[in-house]
């Protein structure tokens, strides 16, 4: 690979970056299709350049959230038994094979984000709060809401599901290299009665160490090609940072809809490669 | 690049309530996850700049994480590439293994548990994918 290529997977990673961190998804979705399509990576690389690029955002990220206790730590290792699990599997399942069939996969996966993501809009602050006095349960939680001024506290109900949820997402996950938050948090959401902002952070909390059970499947194979990587990282790095930074502002119904075409294209090229 | 670690926003911890993972942990897990990535990342940088000057001693080729490591060469693209991505692998199996001495201080045994299940998933993961 020439130089110039790494420069462009770079700026890709940046982009990528920045748009996972505006979209609120982790990006990966959309990193693989550009390093398979313009660069013609092979599909497995490209999922292991994207798993490692997905544990650099969500430590990153979720640092911030953990600091700010924002994040479920209880709930998040209850579920990454899970999503460990799933992750495992998707790893195996993917180095077994072929780079043609998992790129189908992906499209229809890809399909179906998109999907999530124009739905996505519609969700509200879905969780039930309770009172000052009432019992979190085992694995409830609480946060300040700066937006509400108060104190959010919950607590958390059909956990299987969670489980179930989350052994997807992270079987997903270690298949196709992306993070899975798309699926963990409408299920914590809806299902589970956490509030949006806790569930967004607990499910980028549980990502890395999700993401790390497949990604030593990878590193193993040899599908982590070391130069794409690093660059890929710290650009995918830089992007989230800045994209972090202009974040809140940007929060429209429009650029969810034009990415979730973006993604609907993407996955007729993959699908069709 | 700088994550910064936002502590402005005010907490209420109720006194025998249990709803947080005591702070001082959270806070701990919260410094690893980032000292992880910024270590990754200035590794990886690194890896780049003596790539791009012409340092490659080995050409890239499979090997596992214990070869990279007991091999290390800190001259060479290749593996100064591959240490960082090792680091960052390693990142969150720390942060597990902090949420499990967390948990254990505050008496947890269920937490302690379910981490020490979550440890030995990852670790089979590492092993099996060695052997």
């Amino acid at each position: 690979m020439n130089p110039l290529s790494y420069v462009f997977i770079f700026l890709g990673g940046i982009i990528v970056g920045i748009l996972g961190a505006l979209l609120g998804i982790g990006g990966g979705i959309f990193f693989i299709p550009f390093l398979v399509l313009i660069f013609h990576i092979p599909m497995h690389q490209a999922i292991g350049t994207s798993i490692v690029t997905v544990i650099a955002t969500s430590s990153a990220v979720a640092s911030i959230n953990v600091g700010r206790g924002w994040s479920n730590i209880r709930l998040g290792m209850t579920l990454e038994l899970a999503t460990t699990i799933g992750a495992i599997f998707g790893g195996v399942t993917a180095n077994l094979i072929s780079g043609a069939t998992l790129a189908k996969i992906f499209s229809i996966i890809a399909v179906v984000i998109g999907f999530l993501m124009l739905r996505k809009v519609e969700t509200h602050e879905h969780a039930k709060p309770i009172r000052e006095e009432e019992d979190l349960g085992k694995l409830g939680g609480s946060f300040y809401d700066a937006a509400e001024g108060k104190e959010i506290r919950y607590r958390v109900k059909k956990p299987g599901i969670g489980l179930v949820a989350s052994f997807i997402a992270g079987n997903i996950s270690g298949l196709l290299g992306i993070g899975g938050g798309v699926i963990k948090v409408p299920a914590m959401n809806l299902w589970c009665n956490v509030p949006i902002k806790a569930a967004t952070a607990t499910s980028n909390f549980m990502i890395g160490v999700t993401a790390v059970a497949s990604a030593f499947i990878y590193f193993a194979a040899g599908q982590i090609e070391p130069r794409i990587t690093a660059v890929a990282a710290i650009g995918v790095l830089l992007g989230s940072r800045i994209g972090l930074m202009i974040g809140d502002r940007l929060h429209s119904r429009w650029i969810t809809t034009v990415f979730a075409l973006l993604l609907f294209g993407l996955a007729v090229e993959m699908f069709l490669r | 690049m700088k994550f910064q670690i936002e502590n402005a926003t005010p907490r209420k911890n109720h006194p025998g309530s249990h709803q947080h993972v005591a702070e001082k942990t959270e806070r701990l897990i919260s410094r690893t996850l980032l000292s992880g990535v910024l270590i990754s990342s200035f590794i990886m940088l690194y890896g780049l700049i003596l790539y791009f000057s012409g340092h490659t001693v080995h050409p890239v080729k499979s090997q596992s994480m214990i070869e990279v490591i007991v091999h290390f060469h800190p001259l060479d693209s290749t593996s100064v590439l591959f240490m960082g991505v090792i680091v960052l692998m390693l990142t969150p199996v720390v942060r597990v293994i902090l949420a499990i001495v967390g948990f254990a201080q505050e008496g947890e045994g269920r937490f302690v548990l379910v981490s020490i299940g979550v440890l030995l998933i990852l670790l089979f993961s590492m092993i099996f994918s060695i052997g």
